[in-house]
């Protein structure tokens, strides 16, 4: 008795307490000023203290330090966040720990990670740039914006200093730049990048006498006919061509073509919206003549329709905008499609233009952290090109450096081959606006809108026209 | 300790602890309630009158000008007739198949214990996982339901249930119609409990005069059943109804509001705006407008349970 | 309390109508046509059943089926109904695959806390409101209750973040214990109060007072005894809440130190929002839902019963 009314006396006070002390710092929690916020990410850490990195070494080989000095950041904590990435997170466990343990081993300071999972992962971040928890390193994405929000005292810290070090601009591939680096200032490294290529079925490709993968979009179609079979009623049984879309989210397949007809989304200086123009159209009717006039790809804005997943079901012969890890994706859930997984460069509208949209995404540092100079000397050491190499390979993604890139794994691997011939011709998928994530927020920011209704049939025209509307109401 | 102490040397007129007891009782609850569900609540409403964001430092006030500008959009006018739709047909077809199973497993059948227990189990299921296989039953290619129409030569290509973006009556379209599916096969369980619970306190004393008296089932269910359990249905139709008006989970994990927006309920909306567009105070507006919305059942609700105690 | 409807009180209503009551209301001259009659009845009450069944039991039995198929058989369209052969080889690699022990500990760990506390503050709430109605403070109290069950819960979500968060009890299980509990608290106190309401006879609390018992005596040595029933149905419905809820726990915790079984599934799910693992994912569905749902079919008669005793009277 005395015990559950202790307790329930305690629960009392504590939230009673709670009130007190919350509601005097809510209030500008949202805003600005918020220096005491950032001060306790470190203090928590130890929750996340992940990697058990029980390497008990003290004071071995502190000659071939980054300072080449003893270990000046012995006992130093940092917390790391990255996304989950690759076809199995133990891999993703796995090689953390083994990264986090050489560093610690190297300058005994203590990387926390957390992995965190991609549905909360835009609200975790940007809950890290406006006050709320944040991480000492974090595996960012959405840069400019990040940036732009941030303010004095929270979100991501300009590194200027550490991208000298690592070798200036040139050491990464453009889409890198292009993501991190604002108004001459870079907000993190780029590390992990994504390019997409055309995935198809070798085996579908063999029955029907194909021997080469097309590389514009009129034999693409004639390529996608071949491949197509319909019932009696004009219905899609096996589609030629599947846009790679889940959930009824074309935008991304989308941003490619209007590379591959030459067209931009944006003006050079990022000011305005130029899809509204011939080569738009053209990208956006070409989007939807597949589905609606040559029938050789399936309408499909069914939240439980994944082209990949069709793809295995061997309902599709050929992906448009597949990604790195896609093979290893569908080797893994339909081991059958094993042996018939091929990649090529995606076709463009004469062959002459970009292949695809390339994004990167960059690690950064967040002003929060208590050891600025910790957290660099992490990621410049994640960041370099060993480990960067090896990422790459743990988790099936690509990489931003140029020199990891000319790597025989990626230039000499049949799959990853049109992918690193991709990343040199392409152009940014993300727009370094504030608002972006906004713009192209998934499924009812007015780029995925606009893209959505066209499939569905609706006017390009009118549908460009409420996509511009709705994007200058939210500003950019 | 000391409470009942002094409540024991004061006896019925009590000491200050004792004649307290009851306020005390209340104040872990109510406090708690007050503080983590009230007060933000509090919270939003103020916010809704803000132009509240992340992404700016300035938040103005600007009166009522985020409602104007939610009940300006053609959308929000969906999304409230998506939301009406979803909470009282998922509701009224809950309450039909609960009520139906429940005056099943009243009967002194064997096996009642295993089906009743059954009949718990998406209740325990986490929505999630329900939502997530959901999606699959429900899609064109890999679902087992399309698989069974086809063998039995019911239909010659698969039903794509969650695709169709043709609407009925202005906002009613075939997947909102799927979601309503989903919905009455995980709210059920709830009803069902209920009813049962208060269909073990009728007497059968009045079922067996009433089959004296020559009354059929169906008479008997509505003379005696219905009115018998009457509070019964009241509270939980009610709770049901508003906590439906609140639902969050199937349209956001099914569908995200897909096709094109044709299952998104209020819930979502809210939910997208303050965390992937950030505008809070848009999205207090909004939610605002859904306790409004909801506000018609509850104060019936809050009205009868009120006048019953008194 | 409302039973009174009927003119009887719950004490008198503990009988279940049983196969005598069934014998007697058909008559003693029980002849062929009302047995067979009374025979297709029966079968009709569990073919009634069965289609039921089929509707709750579908998506368990593709979770099923999934999880067992050979890893070739699952991205099949359109899809085989059962496995050719069963493989079991999922249920061993998706305790691998993510981290599942972990999170059912949190998530055990977090709902048992939260239907403990959750029960005493419904409890002394309920009792208070039960019994002292007529008081302004009781009145009020009931009211908040209910009004608290119309709040959207998602757009506080974020007042309440920052309230956690400044108080350091983001990525902790106190953090999520604390919403939960509020949470829970309204509907087990509405659920209890019930219950006191209808179950629990003012007159054993008169004699006790008069025995000069104190008000919390007699509240805790006489009354909370007696009430375990009502207690326990009140403590599941607290625990499921606390099981199920997923989008507070995914907003709050930031790894996979603390999470709940709830959002484990979220692992699952890629960048661009799909999930090609469906028999790991169903694997883990299965691991999920199990322990709730074993608990579950052993409390769902005292979860019933507790409830009836009370009238399920909000």
């Amino acid at each position: 008795m005395k015990h559950k009314k202790l307790v329930a006396w305690g629960m009392t006070i504590a939230l009673a307490a709670g009130l007190l002390s919350g509601c005097g710092k809510s209030d500008d929690s949202g805003s600005s000023s918020n220096a005491d916020s950032g001060t306790q990410s470190t203090t928590e850490s130890t929750d996340a203290n992940a990697g058990g990195n029980a390497a008990a070494d003290d004071q071995a080989g502190g000659a071939d330090t980054a300072e080449g000095t003893e270990k000046p950041y012995e006992g130093v904590e940092l917390t790391f966040w990255m996304q989950s990435y690759g076809s199995d997170p133990s891999i993703q466990r796995a090689a953390l720990d083994k990264v986090t343990a050489d560093f610690k081993e190297k300058t005994g300071i203590t990387v926390n990670y957390a992995i965190n999972d991609w549905s909360s992962a835009n609200q975790k971040l940007t809950l890290a740039c406006t006050g709320g928890e944040a991480p000492d390193v974090g595996d960012v994405f959405f840069t400019k914006s990040f940036a732009l929000m941030s303010s004095e005292d929270a979100g991501l810290m300009v590194i200027n200093d550490v991208i000298e070090d690592m070798g200036g601009e040139s050491t990464w591939l453009a889409a890198g730049k292009d993501e991190a680096c604002v108004d001459g200032d870079w907000y993190g490294v780029p590390w992990r990048f994504d390019t997409r290529v055309l995935l198809y079925n070798t085996e579908d490709f063999e029955k029907a006498g194909i021997t080469e993968a097309p590389k514009t979009w009129d034999e693409l179609i004639e390529v996608a006919q071949k491949l197509t079979e319909t019932d009696a009623n004009g219905k899609i049984t096996h589609a030629g061509l599947a846009w790679n879309s889940d959930m009824g989210r074309y935008d991304q397949a989308w941003f490619s073509m209007l590379a591959q007809c030459g067209g931009t989304m944006m003006n050079e200086d990022f000011t305005e919206f130029t899809f509204d123009s011939e080569e738009g159209k053209k990208s956006l009717q070409f989007l939807t003549d597949c589905i609606n006039k040559y029938n050789i790809c399936s309408n499909s804005l069914d939240a439980s329709y994944s082209a990949l997943t069709e793809f295995m079901g061997g309902n599709v012969s050929m992906i448009f905008g597949a990604t790195g890890e896609n093979k290893r994706d569908i080797i893994n859930a339909a081991p059958q499609m094993d042996g018939k997984v091929a990649s090529a460069p995606l076709p463009t509208a004469t062959g002459t233009e970009k292949n695809a949209i390339a994004f990167s995404a960059p690690i950064s540092i967040f002003k929060t952290t208590q050891n600025p100079e910790a957290a660099k000397e992490w990621v410049k050491y994640f960041c370099s090109e060993e480990v960067q190499l090896y990422m790459s390979q743990q988790l099936n993604v690509l990489n931003s450096n140029v020199k990891v890139m000319q790597d025989p794994y990626f230039t000499e691997d049949e799959w990853l081959k049109a992918f690193s011939e991709t990343a040199l011709n392409s152009q940014s998928g993300d727009m370094p606006l504030t608002t972006w994530s906004q713009l192209d927020a998934w499924p009812d920011g007015p780029i995925p809108n606009m893209c959505a209704k066209i499939v569905d049939g609706q006017d390009i025209d009118a549908a460009i026209a409420e996509c511009l509307e709705k994007m200058e109401a939210i500003g950019y | 300790m000391e409470k009942s102490k002094g409540g024991r040397q004061a006896g019925l007129e009590g000491g200050f602890w004792d004649r307290h007891t009851p306020f005390i009782m209340l104040l872990p609850a109510v406090l708690a309630v007050i503080i983590v569900s009230v007060y933000p609540t509090l919270r939003t409403v103020g916010m809704s009158f803000f132009d509240k964001s992340l992404l700016s430092r300035e938040e103005p006030f600007i009166g009522l000008a985020n409602y104007a500008e939610a009940f300006g959009k053609t959308e929000l006018w969906l999304y409230i007739c998506n939301t009406l739709f979803f909470a009282i047909v998922s509701l009224v077809l809950g309450v039909a198949l609960a009520m139906y199973v429940a005056v099943k497993l009243i009967k002194p059948l064997p096996g009642k214990g295993f089906f009743r227990a059954m009949f718990l189990t998406p209740w325990v299921t986490p929505p999630l996982v329900a939502s997530f296989t959901w999606r699959i039953l429900f899609s064109e290619n890999f679902s087992p339901i399309n698989s069974i129409l086809l063998r039995l030569g019911w239909i010659k290509t698969p039903i794509s249930f969650l695709n169709s973006t043709d609407v009925f009556l202005g906002f009613l379209s075939i997947p909102l119609l799927m979601l309503v599916i989903i919905n009455v096969w995980s709210i059920f369980p709830f009803l069902m409990v209920m009813f049962i619970a208060g269909l073990q306190t009728v007497p059968t004393e009045l079922y067996e005069a009433a089959t004296m008296d020559g009354a059929g089932k169906i008479k008997q269910f509505w003379k005696i059943t219905v009115p018998c359990i009457r509070p019964v249905i009241a509270v939980s139709v009610l709770l049901e109804l508003i906590w439906q008006f609140n639902n969050f989970n199937i349209s956001y994990m099914v569908t995200s509001g897909g096709p094109l927006g044709r299952t998104k309920l209020l819930a979502v909306e809210v939910y997208q705006q303050a965390f992937t567009n950030f505008r809070y105070g848009y999205a207090s507006a909004v939610s605002v407008i859904m306790m409004l919305v909801a506000a018609v059942p509850a104060v019936l609700y809050v009205r009868s349970s009120v006048k019953d105690l008194q | 309390m409302q039973i009174g409807a009927c003119g009887l009180k719950p004490a008198d209503m503990e009988r279940p109508p049983g196969f005598a009551g069934f014998r007697r209301e058909h008559g003693i001259k029980m002849k062929k046509t009302k047995r067979i009659r009374k025979v297709i009845e029966i079968i009709r009450h569990y073919l009634a059943l069965l289609v039921v069944s089929i509707f709750v039991l579908l998506p368990y039995y593709w979770m099923i089926v999934t999880a067992i198929k050979p890893t070739e058989e699952v991205m099949v369209s359109p899809a085989t109904l059962l496995p050719s052969r069963i493989e079991l080889s999922n249920f061993g690699k998706v305790w691998n695959f993510l981290p599942l022990g972990t999170y059912m500990k949190n998530s055990l760990i977090v709902s048992a806390v939260v239907t403990i506390v959750s029960v005493i503050f419904a409890t002394l709430c309920g009792y208070s409101i039960s019994r002292f109605i007529r008081r302004k403070a009781q009145k009020g109290a009931l009211i908040l209750m209910l009004c608290t069950q119309l709040i959207p819960g998602i757009v506080t979500m974020i007042s309440l973040y920052f309230i956690m968060f400044n108080l350091k009890m983001n990525n902790t299980y106190q953090g999520l214990i604390i919403a939960y509990v509020v949470w829970a608290v309204p509907f087990c106190t509405l659920m209890i109060k019930g219950y006191f309401d209808a179950a629990i006879p003012r007159e054993i609390e008169e004699s006790a007072r008069v025995d000069g018992c104190s008000q919390f005596r007699t509240f805790f040595d006489i009354c909370l005894p007696i009430s375990i029933p009502g207690i326990i149905s009140t403590a599941i419905f607290a625990f499921i809440l606390a099981w199920n809820e997923y989008m507070w726990a995914s907003i709050l915790l930031s790894g996979d130190k603390l999470k709940p079984v709830s959002v484990g599934i979220y692992d699952f799910i890629g960048q661009y929002g799909a999930n090609t693992k469906m028999a790991l994912t169903m694997t883990a569905g299965i691991f999920i839902t199990l322990p709730a749902m074993i608990i579950f079919g052993f409390l769902q008669k005292y979860l019933i019963s507790g409830l009836s005793a009370g009238a399920v009277k909000g």
